[in-house]
């Protein structure tokens, strides 16, 4: 056999050439899609992308992106389905350190913005080409989220882990928590530094003077610090910006977003590039005009309908009971033979689980024009200024001094507006009576907005409303929330999460849990 | 000196055939002269007068017998005329009348009559039937009469042979009687014949069971069997195999072959492959085995299973550790088919087959009785009954099929499916090159409606003898695979069926309108309106399409140069695209109550926009590797072989994906047609490896085997520094049953001792494709929608970290330990092949759960976790003939495998069902452990006294471990393994003249399976179906101790606990086949060399719990099966022709 030796040593270095000459670049690959850390923060552009990754997180569920869906936490309202977030046991006592949903929802959302802000803090400097001022007025907005998460937190579990600044995993096994009044400080002040640079006005949804006034203005309000409620209202108004909207209705209206009684709000925009809210997929019925497949699955009770007046004083006629009623009724409830897209909402309200709910949600619900699920572009008020005057009037009261002052201020929320105008509250009343006054009045005004969980935790109210009867659409018994009773030491906090514990057993439950 | 035999031919009268038989004569045989069969001498023949001449007479001995008449001019007068007594005599009378008194003598031998000078005739006749001798013809066939082509058919001691041809027939010409041939073929026993008076031979070769020559296929080349050192399981794709009415060659390996579990998840037409694992789960990540098609990775999804010739499976690191990095679970090895013997073949396999639904969940769909438990269960949940009593009894008494519907909805969005495949293949052969193409195709129609796959496949694979040492070769494959299915897939059509009703009916009366649920008040202000909304599949069912469509092409060509006698060198090319259209588009329907458009609905989250959307992947991976082969005995003891190679792979896959809504019109379905919320993505993934390896084999006098493997593997996805892994292994066999003292015994056959130990590496991950997987070292900032905001109105993009990193991140590795007997018995009929085995997996990249106060952050990818398995194979196979007609083989295979994660999270924590932790077989199921069921609310508050919720009578009784009167995560305990530790197959197969059966059982024991979905649980989620064994439920009346009480929006009853697991070993008949091989005289009257006709059945029965409830329980036990397609039966007839 003869073979062309030079041929086949040609080959050999043929392979043997390609099989080294490649070795050393041949494995260095990087991905197109991302970026790297290596390569980030080198420019401003980095910076408003990591400042609008923190300001992403105030969009999730267990944060503000369930909105009026925090009420089925209290009698006002009752979540028929029990996947879909744990605010049924929330509001019924059934909840535990294993529910997952919104006990370890809110824990994990609200850290996922305290790391991405304490991230940004601490790399911000790093970015060349950059002026002080800008910095320091991304930072302001920084430290303003933050303080919005600490603030969800503390509401939720008390005393959390203080972190400011991003932790390794092993270290996160080691914290421990600090006390509720630890992490109030820690919020004032991140609202302090963010006052010093943020704008009085900005775009729809970004952070703002008025805002970090009136966020800040609310801690004292949970920790009953009424002087400095007071201080903080005179703050915002000093600001002379905000003033209440002349519609209830229409302040819930797509068409005026952004209106001067909004002081902070979630922001929302339709298009499929997931920035929209779910509020309509989750509150609207289904089959409607518009198609939109809604669940009607947080629905309003016939406890919230019954909380709302008559117009003029007098008992709701049983034949007709939706006649003569408080106006902000039909504004904010979808009752049986309303209107709703134009068409008569029906007599029996069913959700997708086949059982009667009896009501609907309007508030926060676009009637006017066709919205996919999950894109609804309607923004949410986490703060506006009907909420600011009830706590300025509610300060008020409870400092005694001024009790009529209070009054006035629950009146205007009562008369002021174009479409609301009921009775105005008598002067002259109690403190006690005022209370109570104030107390029914922010529960209607601010129905299904997520407020009234904080407020019966705050006014340690718990023992005062439950335990209650869920009455379905047909008068049939739903359930009885805290049929064992409300526990002020238990109910007021949620529990901590039990993977957390057991990740990390410096973290200690929470009472009754 | 040259002499003439005059032989003159009774067919062909005017040839005249002159042998040269010089040497004839100048030989004398020492030989006896064979037995000379006297019937023929003895036939009586006529003569038309009584004086003839020599000539004539001759002239009419060959005209009426079979006999020539050999002689030689110069010696016999045929002028001569002799005078007869008889006019009719025997043959052997008239020749000895014709040469009484002459020196003249005859002999008859074999077909002829010699005729020469009685002191020459014994020396003629020897002469001539030494060398001349006769032509033999005969086929070569197996224990099954399928022809054997290119078996060596030789006369011993001789080199006069040749090859038997396509359909195992030869001829030889110029054969003695005393001949003996000997046909011999690779895999078979060898057979010698004594050719005696026969002149049509017919060998049987039977299988060899020790396959002395037989050689296996290993990594990178093959290897004799009987040196071989690893644990390699082999499976032929002959008849049996590929004969059977499967789609996806992944099926075909179900209960055939120890430690490799198949299971087949999935029935959906178009993406029915099984899962297949070899020895466990030998890592936290991908399990999946290395599939090697011709020596390229690849998906056993790209071959049409007629293609295949054989699959290996390489189980220990041994074997597989040529293969380094990727091969920790397992290598299969493909090899398909390939041109052979010298004549253009074509071949032509195919089926029709019928397909059904087989096992299925077990509804109530008594509309009545479902209302009734529906009332109940609203009762028990403390509201009150949501169906009035007129409406049950309108249903009752009511007797029209659309108004009061008691539908089933299995009986309508399932069928009976029509599915065929066909197969033609050609085969050429030559001296230098060989061919083989194949043209495919498969039409599988679903089992559920409207959804179908076609398929279209060809390959060629072609290999040439350019010069002495040059051989190249070429394979191309292509394949074009089309799924229908509607627009929201199968899981949708079962999520509407599990959450769906009886009251309502497919269509309504003209065959065609959705029916809406017709549970309607017929009394009170709300009379004819509906209580509940519709569940009707239906309109998913048919609504618009998702068709995908798979275009898939390979080609490989590969170049061998021998330079020298044992030296090699093989350099391969391969590249392969695959590309994956996926278009859909919905529609709008709607459902009614009745024909004049009442109560129109939608099903539940049923979509209210049109969308038209499309997304394209593709896929291109290239490898090239070359290696030096080195093979060669010395000294007739040592025999050396060597492999010396490099590999580089790189894979690119890329998708985008676009989207838009509200197309102008409904029937346009394009997205250019869409007019609203335009979406698109698109991203690309990239991976890169380049390797080394290295294997020597030493075997000393065939008894002493020794084998060394090294492989070195650089990755692109690890950190340079972590990048590169290293894989060595060695393995030492003893063929014990070649030593004396063995044989002296005379009981074995076979007797071979087998050990290895080596180390695999893995790098896999996820399946999942995302850059983090891709490229886990790297800190990145995810810039997508869910990091980003809007500001009035305005997309604000944003990025976030959400993964914390590992930049030290490196190769997992499996060290395996594998210690085998293989023995044969019984003139190798008993055949037994048996492994321990341990696998012990270190460095598992896993995600350890780090705490929630991280924001979220997915935890690092570490090597941090530890896992083994361990365990015992065993295979028996026995076969035997009983005779000509009469054969039979049978076999079992049986693995047992004990899994232990060894490293990974400990302690009680708050963990999932699947449970992964330390010192647990992995995902072991855990939950609460049901006790049994509350009978009082006493019973319930006094032992759950101190929890948030407390249940009531009728609940289920959890068993609270810590005695603290409250249900947590501390009260969690196993309940039951995934993993099965066994698992089993056994098959057998009886030939009976035309006539063979096949059967395969399969089964796996020692595993438990979860079954909480929304079919089992009672109403669902939200509504939803009602399984059988819910009458039973706990009622005070029935106070049950197994069942609780039904409920709807049901928390408590539904926390993960053993009440929804159970036992779910099965055994099943795989498969069934009957055939039958029309005889050759009828088939070649057909003009066919072969045709096969058979029977098939699979998945005929199963036998699993009576507590399961289910489809085909045939799948992934890590599931609760809920919305997998399920798994046909097939029927079906089949051909297999060669023409």
């Amino acid at each position: 056999m003869i073979i062309d030796m030079k041929k086949i040593i040609t080959i050999i270095w043929g392979v043997a050439l390609l099989s080294f000459s490649s070795c050393s670049d041949y494995l260095n690959i990087l991905p197109d899609d991302k970026i790297t850390s290596e390569t980030f923060w080198t420019s401003s552009d980095d910076a408003t992308l990591a400042l609008n990754g923190i300001y992403s997180v105030l969009r999730n569920s267990y944060v503000y992106g369930y909105g009026g869906g925090m009420d089925a936490c209290t009698p006002n309202a009752y979540q028929w389905a029990y996947w879909e977030g744990g605010e049924m046991q929330v509001g019924d006592g059934s909840i535990f350190s294993g529910s997952g949903y919104i006990v370890s929802g809110r824990w994990t959302n609200c850290y996922r913005g305290i790391y991405r802000a304490n991230y940004f803090l601490e790399n911000i400097d790093k970015v060349p080409l950059m002026t002080d001022d800008a910095k320091n007025k991304m930072k302001a907005q920084a430290y303003f989220l933050r303080g919005v998460f600490y603030d969800l937190l503390v509401r939720a579990y008390g005393g959390v882990p203080l972190i400011t600044k991003t932790l390794t995993a092993d270290e996160a096994k080691t914290v421990s928590r600090a006390s509720a009044d630890e992490i109030w400080s820690q919020i004032r002040s991140d609202y302090a530094e963010a006052e010093k640079y943020l704008p009085v006005d900005a775009n729809n949804g970004e952070a703002t003077l008025g805002a970090a006034y009136g966020m800040e203005m609310k801690t004292y309000l949970y920790t009953s610090q009424w002087d400095k409620v007071l201080e903080y209202c005179d703050k915002i108004d000093a600001l002379n910006k905000y003033k209440l909207y002349p519609s209830y209705y229409g302040l819930f209206q797509y068409e005026n977003e952004g209106n001067n009684e909004t002081i902070f709000a979630l922001s929302f925009m339709d298009g499929a590039n997931s920035q929209g809210s779910y509020f309509d997929r989750y509150w609207q019925p289904q089959n409607l005009k518009y198609g939109m497949d809604g669940s009607n699955s947080v629905a309003p009770t016939q406890l919230l309908v019954d909380e709302y007046e008559t117009i003029d004083g007098s008992p709701v006629d049983k034949n007709n009971p939706y006649k003569n009623r408080d106006p902000r009724l039909d504004f904010t409830i979808l009752r049986p033979g309303a209107y709703f897209q134009g068409q008569l909402y029906p007599v029996e309200i069913k959700n997708h689980t086949g059982a009667k709910v009896g009501f609907g949600i309007r508030k926060y619900t676009i009637e006017t024009m066709k919205v996919v699920g999950g894109q609804s572009p309607l923004d949410f008020m986490i703060l506006r200024y009907g909420d600011v005057l009830l706590c300025r009037a509610e300060a008020m009261i409870e400092t005694n001094q001024n009790i009529d002052g209070a009054i006035a201020l629950i009146n205007r929320i009562r008369t002021e507006r174009t479409d609301v105008k009921m009775p105005p509250v008598k002067s002259g009343l109690s403190q006690v009576e005022a209370r109570k006054a104030l107390r029914h009045e922010r529960r209607i005004e601010l129905a299904l907005e997520g407020q009234f969980w904080d407020d019966i935790k705050r006014w340690n109210a718990g023992p005062e409303f439950y335990p209650c009867s869920v009455i379905g659409g047909l008068g049939q018994l739903i359930e009885v929330k805290f049929s064992n009773g409300y526990n002020l030491d238990k109910n007021n906090l949620l529990p901590i999460p039990d993977s957390e514990i057991s990740l990390n057993p410096n973290i200690k439950q929470n009472p009754g849990y | 000196m040259l002499q003439f035999f005059i032989v003159q031919n009774k067919h062909t009268r005017k040839l005249i055939r002159i042998m040269r038989l010089s040497v004839l004569f100048s030989f004398v045989f020492a030989l006896q002269l064979m037995a000379i069969g006297t019937e023929a001498q003895n036939t009586i023949m006529k003569v038309n007068s009584n004086v003839v001449t020599v000539a004539q007479l001759i002239n009419e001995i060959e005209k009426q017998t079979d006999y020539l008449v050999v002689f030689s001019n110069r010696e016999v007068n045929i002028q001569r005329e002799i005078r007869l007594q008889n006019q009719s005599n025997k043959v052997s009378s008239f020749l000895a009348e014709a040469f009484s008194g002459t020196d003249i003598s005859y002999e008859f031998e074999n077909n002829y009559i010699i005729l020469a000078k009685k002191d020459m005739l014994k020396k003629t006749v020897i002469a001539l039937a030494q060398q001349n001798g006769k032509r033999i013809t005969g086929t070569v066939t197996d224990a099954k009469g399928e022809p054997i082509i290119g078996a060596n058919v030789v006369v011993k001691g001789t080199t006069n042979g040749t090859v038997s041809d396509i359909d195992g027939k030869f001829s030889l010409e110029s054969i003695p009687n005393n001949a003996v041939l000997e046909v011999s073929y690779i895999g078979y026993l060898s057979q010698e014949i004594k050719v005696g008076n026969q002149s049509v031979i017919n060998a049987i070769l039977n299988e060899d069971t020790q396959k002395l020559d037989e050689v296996v296929v290993v990594g990178y080349g093959v290897q004799k069997k009987i040196n071989l050192t690893g644990s390699i399981s082999s499976v032929k794709y002959d008849q049996a195999l590929e004969n059977r009415p499967i789609t996806d060659p992944s099926q075909a390996l179900s209960g055939k072959v120890t430690g490799v579990w198949v299971s087949q998840n999935s029935g959906a037409p178009g993406s029915d492959g099984a899962t297949i694992r070899v020895r466990g789960y030998g890592t936290l990540n991908n399990t999946n085995p290395l599939i090697l098609i011709d020596g390229v990775e690849g998906r056993l999804s790209e071959l049409a299973p007629n293609d295949i010739a054989s699959i290996t499976v390489l189980k220990d690191a041994a074997s597989a550790a040529i293969y380094g990095s990727r091969a920790a679970n397992g290598v299969v090895l493909v090899e398909t088919k390939k041109g052979s013997g010298d004549k253009a073949s074509i071949n032509y396999t195919g089926y029709f087959g019928v397909q059904k639904l087989g096992r299925r969940y077990d509804l109530i769909s008594d509309s009545p009785e479902y209302m009734e438990l529906w009332n109940k269960a609203f009762v028990n949940s403390g509201s009150s009954e949501l169906f009035p009593q007129d409406v049950i009894d309108a249903f009752k008494n009511g007797n029209d099929p659309y108004k009061y519907p008691s539908t089933n909805y299995f009986d309508e969005v399932f069928r009976t499916a029509f599915t065929t495949q066909h197969n033609l293949s050609a085969t050429f052969g030559g001296k230098n090159s060989t061919s083989y193409i194949d043209l495919g195709y498969l039409d599988n129609n679903g089992i559920v409606k409207n959804t179908n796959s076609e398929r279209y496949s060809l390959t060629i694979n072609n290999e040439t003898k350019v010069s002495k040492w040059l051989r190249i070769g070429a394979r191309a494959r292509l394949m074009r695979k089309t799924t229908n299915m509607p627009y929201d897939g199968i899981s949708r059509v079962i999520y509407m069926m599990a959450n769906g009703h009886p009251f309502s009916t497919p269509y309504l009366q003209d065959g065609k309108t959705f029916g809406g649920t017709q549970a309607l008040y017929v009394s009170g202000s709300k009379a004819g309106q509906p209580i509940v909304d519709t569940r009707n599949p239906f309109p998913d069912l048919y609504n618009g399409k998702s068709q995908t469509i798979n275009n898939f092409m390979k080609g490989n060509a590969y170049a061998i140069i021998d330079f020298m006698k044992g030296l090699s060198l093989t350099a391969q090319y391969s590249g392969q695209y695959n590309n994956n259209n996926n278009d859909k588009y919905n529609q709008l329907l709607y459902c009614y109550t009745d024909l004049d458009g009442s109560n129109k609905s939608k099903p539940l989250d049923y979509p209210s926009t049109l969308y038209v959307y499309r997304k394209v992947t593709d896929e291109y991976y290239g490898t090239f590797f070359a290696n030096l082969n080195f093979n060669r005995t010395f000294g007739e003891i040592h025999e050396i072989s060597a492999l010396a190679g490099f590999q580089q792979e790189e894979s690119t896959k890329r998708y985008t994906e676009a989207q838009k809504t509200d197309p102008a019109k409904d029937n346009l379905h394009e997205i250019s047609s869409g007019s609203k919320n335009p979406t698109a993505e698109g991203n690309k993934y990239h991976w890169r490896m380049l390797s080394y390896f290295g294997r020597i084999n030493y075997a000393l006098m065939n008894k002493y085997l020794f084998e060394a493997n090294i492989r070195a593997d650089g990755s692109s996805r690890f950190a340079k520094g972590n990048r590169w892994g290293y894989f060595p292994s060695f393995s030492v066999g003893w063929r014990l049953g070649e030593e004396n003292f063995i044989k002296n015994l005379n009981i074995f056959d076979n007797l071979k001792l087998r050990a290895s130990w080596g180390k695999l590496g893995n790098q896999n991950i996820s399946t999942e494709d995302s850059n983090s997987n891709y490229f886990p070292y790297l800190t990145v900032l995810d810039q997508d929608y869910s990091n980003s905001y809007n500001y009035g109105g305005v997309l604000a993009p944003g990025a976030a970290i959400t993964a914390l990193v590992d930049p030290s991140i490196t190769w997992e590795t499996t060290t395996t330990t594998d210690i085998g007997i293989d023995l044969g018995f019984l003139k190798n009929r008993l055949d037994i092949v048996a492994d321990y085995f341990n696998k012990k997996t270190t460095d598992i990249i896993v995600r350890l759960p780090i705490p929630s106060l991280l924001g979220g952050l997915s935890a690092p990818y570490q090597n941090i976790g530890k896992m083994i398995n361990k365990g015992l194979e065993v295979n028996v196979t026995w076969q035997d003939k009983i005779n000509k007609d009469l054969s039979y083989s049978v076999g079992g295979n049986f693995t047992y495998v004990h899994n232990r994660v060894t490293k990974f999270r400990g302690g009680k924590s708050p963990d999932q069902l699947y449970l992964v932790r330390e010192g647990y077989s992995y995902n072991t199921l855990y939950g609460f452990i049901q006790e049994g069921v509350y009978q009082t609310d006493q019973e319930a508050k006094e032992h759950m006294y101190a929890n948030g919720y407390t249940p009531s009578a009728g609940d289920l009784k959890y068993k609270d471990v810590n005695g603290d009167g409250k249900l947590d995560y501390q009260d969690k305990q196993e309940i039951g393994n995934t993993i099965p530790k066994f698992t089993y197959g056994f098959n057998g197969a009886i030939n009976w003249k035309n006539f063979d059966l096949n059967f395969q059982f399969s089964g796996i024991a020692g595993v438990h399976g979860y079954f909480q979905n929304a079919w089992t649980e009672p109403l669902g989620i939200s509504g939803g179906t009602i399984t059988k064994r819910w009458r039973n439920a706990w009622t005070k009346e029935n106070p049950s101790t197994t069942l609780p009480i039904i409920k709807v929006n049901d928390t408590w009853n539904r926390q993960s606990s053993s009440f929804w697991s159970c036992n779910m070993s099965w055994l099943k008949l795989k498969n069934i086949q009957l055939g039958y091989t029309l005889p050759k005289n009828i088939s070649n009257r057909l003009s066919m060399q072969k045709c096969y006709i058979y029977l098939n059945a699979t998945d005929l029965f199963t036998i699993v719990s009576d507590k399961y409830e289910g489809f085909d329980p045939e799948r992934d036990t890590f599931d609760s099966g809920y919305d997998q397609y399920p798994i046909p039966r097939v029927f079906s007839l089949g051909f297999n022709i060669t023409f």
